[in-house]
């Protein structure tokens, strides 16, 4: 049984698959037990532990104040100050995730996943006044998230992306002051504050497709094993905020719309997820 | 649907006139430029040859190793995204089964980027994987899509140009291939609803179509010649004939 597993994993996974099963128990579309807790590193602004299954991720946010890019004397905003952000991602898949990677430079995966999330991040339509120091705006706080993979076993878009909506939903920005330039003060008198992410949340699902068969939140195995991976992430308004389709073989579009379907099934629980350990 | 002009004089549905190019590189084994207005685009193919990094040698067939490199500055992290995304596009159409143990590169140099930049290299490396005469299944084209609601109305402006994309509320990315009505990649990013999104793939697969019997004409021209200069040819042939014809008549 074993041998066979190792030496034909596909035909392997086949003989479950036609009995619509998966080896570790799971039906096609359940989805592996997804834990949340935030808060739990002190010397961050803001932080959160993911766990979906076995893969846990850890995310930090470090805050920094720094002067906002100055706007043309024709008044004129350029398109790149427009889209101007005031939250960076990174993503950090070290070797001690999974022997795939390795600690020399950061991975194409890291990599691709770090643009997809700081892209995402700009659709939260955080208001600018949130990030303001002082109360003019003149100086501004530039929030640093880190995103660490601790376990790597499968769907590690799913996990960042909790991860990085519950820590943001975490982070206590303070009010300051600018008594000369380029001295700044926390104004310790004033009352700390939130961003306002209150109704805006983001719902990830990600799938393997293997042969026909689609399975949600895949494994390590699962997504080594499938010809092609689909990662859907909705807002509260049932947008798309994020679909992705990559692999080998063509999807048919009644695949993408089941997909879809069960991501927006997923939505009542990562609610009550995250609103629960934020409250 | 009443048709909307844009900025630069396009209809909403209208992609911007595409030119082509192959064969330009001597040492590559296959290349080819995709121009469409102000996006242009070079792609080259080695391969299959042998495999550079032993680690990434795989027994059952070949790697498809994919570099892009920027029109300004070094490569950024979504530079990275973007190999990752035409990688995955043309890996699906590369028959990668016949050259086990060999490596595939693309490698594609961006002359000027003013948006669809990703659709416009998997076109440019469609074409240059024909000119290298690498086995494929199918040829692969690809379209982006921007989104924009102006007054409630749902507007899809096909091939948008830079500052489209920068204004628009979502982008989508697709590539399809002409063998089978199924998605080979698709990408979205910014907010678009379900019903939305399926009419963008409608749409998208009709503009594929065009693109694809594009870069058809394309490899025909090169192979066989323009059809114009064939016209030419064989009207010169005709008129000899008959002028010799009319000489023996004399």
């Amino acid at each position: 049984m074993e041998a066979f597993q190792k030496i034909h994993p596909l035909e392997f996974y086949r003989k479950f698959l036609e009995r619509s099963v998966r080896p570790d128990g799971r039906s096609l579309t359940d989805i592996r037990k997804t834990t949340l807790s935030v808060g739990s590193i002190t010397t961050c602004s803001g932080s959160s532990f993911v766990k979906i299954g076995n893969t846990s991720v850890v995310c930090g946010i470090r805050a920094e104040v720094g002067e906002p890019p100055s706007i043309n004397q024709t008044g004129i905003v350029s398109n790149q100050s427009k889209n101007h952000s005031y939250i960076f991602v990174n993503v950090e898949l070290g070797p001690i995730c999974s022997n795939a990677f390795s600690s020399s430079k950061p991975s194409e995966k890291a990599m691709s996943l770090g643009t997809q999330l700081n892209a995402l991040i700009n659709r939260l339509d955080i208001p600018t006044t949130d990030f303001y120091f002082d109360n003019e705006g003149k100086a501004r706080w530039y929030l640093y998230v880190d995103i660490y993979c601790l376990d790597y076993d499968g769907n590690i878009t799913d996990a960042s992306i909790i991860a990085m909506l519950s820590a943001l939903k975490n982070v206590t920005l303070q009010q300051g002051i600018i008594v000369e330039p380029n001295q700044y003060f926390k104004d310790s008198e004033q009352p700390t504050r939130k961003l306002s992410i209150q109704n805006n949340y983001f719902i990830p699902l990600s799938f393997a497709v293997i042969d026909d068969y689609i399975l949600s939140d895949p494994c390590l195995e699962e997504e080594k094993l499938s010809s092609g991976q689909i990662t859907i992430t909705f807002n509260e308004n049932q947008e798309i905020c994020l679909l992705l389709y990559t692999g080998t073989n063509g999807i048919a579009d009644d695949h993408l719309k089941k997909c879809i379907q069960l991501t927006k099934n997923r939505f009542d629980f990562i609610n009550k997820l995250v609103n629960e350990n934020n409250s | 649907m009443s048709q909307i002009k844009r900025l630069d004089g396009r209809f909403d549905n209208q992609i911007r006139p595409i030119e082509t190019e192959q064969g330009l590189l001597n040492k590559a084994d296959g290349s080819a430029k995709f121009t469409q207005n102000k996006s242009s685009v070079l792609a080259a193919v080695y391969g299959p040859i042998e495999v550079k990094n032993p680690r990434k040698e795989k027994i059952l067939k070949s790697v498809v190793e994919v570099t892009f490199t920027p029109g300004l500055g070094n490569s950024s992290y979504q530079d990275k995204e973007k190999e990752l995304l035409i990688r995955n596009a043309v890996e699906s159409v590369i028959l990668t089964t016949l050259h086990p143990r060999t490596q595939i590169t693309v490698v594609i140099q961006v002359y000027s980027d003013d948006g669809s930049i990703i659709s416009c290299s998997i076109n440019a490396v469609c074409l240059a994987l024909l000119d290298a005469g690498i086995e494929m299944n199918g040829m692969i084209g690809s379209v982006t899509l921007s989104y924009q609601s102006i007054d409630n109305q749902d507007i899809f402006y096909f091939d948008p140009d830079l500052l489209e994309e920068i204004e628009s509320k979502a982008v989508a990315i697709f590539a399809f291939g002409n063998n089978s009505n199924n998605i080979i990649m698709s990408k979205v990013e910014g907010k678009l609803t379900e019903d939305l999104y399926f009419l963008a793939i409608k749409n998208a697969r009709e503009a594929c179509d065009k693109i694809i019997a594009f870069m058809k004409l394309a490899v025909k021209n090169r192979i066989m010649g323009n059809e114009q200069q064939q016209q030419q040819q064989q009207d010169q042939k005709i008129k000899k004939e008959e002028q010799q014809q009319d000489e023996a008549m004399k």
